[in-house]
């Protein structure tokens, strides 16, 4: 009972639900009660809303409000434009990844000169070649470029429309009758040009 | 949401590790591994995730000319746990070198 002695932490607000079920405190604890919940700067002080505003300010986010609730305001959950949620990419406006000088080229000429310019600094590379080890997640920290010490290719398979638009470069080119009931066999001219391909996508070729 | 990063393959797989020098994770890596984070201090954000990222995209970070290393975490799947643990090792290489685990949970 001594909790309820203290009425200005359990400050009990005027509801229809107080109304209904009163309380059964002595009328003195009652009455101190009301003058605290009504001395609230909060209450007093905050305009009334409606019970479904307040029910919004307190609502879990959704895809029904604009943006989110949880204190990251800084991008939208219905802007189509950018995806929904935040950016999972690092690859967004602002990014540095892949900004630096790009070490590509990968020809016979280059590989053959790649360990006299590598590495710029060898200590460097001494006390960063460590690692750690985990039975699911390897860490390795390495001098760049990292295309010199691993080789990598996608994890995802191109999607099947690529598939399907090589096995047409690949039926227009090879002379093999594999591909042939896929694609319906097109006029071509002396040179050897296409005349008519509603398919084709190059405007470079359209324009010829 | 058609974005063109849907019409090019993403994430990054590890194909071939190489033996000799320059290489350094020879041993460390293995092909099948999965790329999921590059962690470098100087690049803005330091953390890129790369699970869903474009291809093209990864590339152009692994092939990146710099003096600033990268850290690399790989996801690695393994049919029966207790064939890659070791604890020694485990510990030994997160006690000796504190660099290498400066932004994991055991610093």
């Amino acid at each position: 009972m001594r909790a309820f002695a203290h009425p200005s932490v359990f400050a009990v607000r005027s509801t229809g639900v107080a109304r209904r079920f009163p309380s059964p405190l002595p009328r003195a604890s009652r009455a101190r009660l009301a003058v605290a919940a009504r001395a609230s700067s909060e209450d007093t002080s905050r305009p009334e809303t409606s019970r479904e505003a307040r029910r919004d300010v307190h609502a879990p986010r959704s895809y029904t409000r604009e943006y989110s609730v949880d204190g990251d305001e800084s991008y939208s959950l219905l802007d189509t434009t950018q995806g929904f949620g935040p950016p999972d990419t690092a690859m967004a406006v602002g990014s540095t990844w892949g900004g630096g000088d790009d070490e590509r080229p990968l020809d016979a000429s280059s590989r053959s000169r790649l360990p006299a310019a590598w590495p710029d600094r060898p200590d460097v590379v001494t006390a960063t070649s460590t690692h750690t080890r985990h039975p699911h997640v390897v860490s390795v920290k390495l001098p760049r470029p990292v295309a010199d010490h691993i080789k990598f290719q996608p994890r995802t398979a191109p999607p099947l429309s690529s598939t399907f638009a090589e096995l047409r470069v690949r039926a227009r080119r090879s002379k093999s009758e594999d591909c042939a009931f896929l694609f319906p066999k097109q006029k071509q001219t002396k040179r050897g040009k296409i005349l008519s391909d509603p398919l084709r996508t190059s405007p470079r070729r359209t324009s010829t | 949401m058609n974005n063109s990063t849907d019409l090019e393959p993403t994430g990054a797989v590890v194909m071939e590790v190489n033996p000799g020098p320059p290489g350094l994770a020879f041993g460390l890596v293995q092909p099948g591994d999965i790329l999921a984070v590059m962690v470098d201090e100087w690049k803005q954000p330091s953390d890129y995730f790369v699970r869903q990222a474009p291809f093209s995209a990864i590339e152009r970070a692994i092939f990146e000319r710099s003096d600033k290393p990268v850290t690399l975490r790989f996801e690695r799947y393994v049919e029966s746990e207790t064939e890659s643990i070791d604890t020694r090792e485990f510990i030994e290489s997160h006690v000796g070198d504190r660099t290498s685990v400066h932004h994991s949970h055991f610093t």
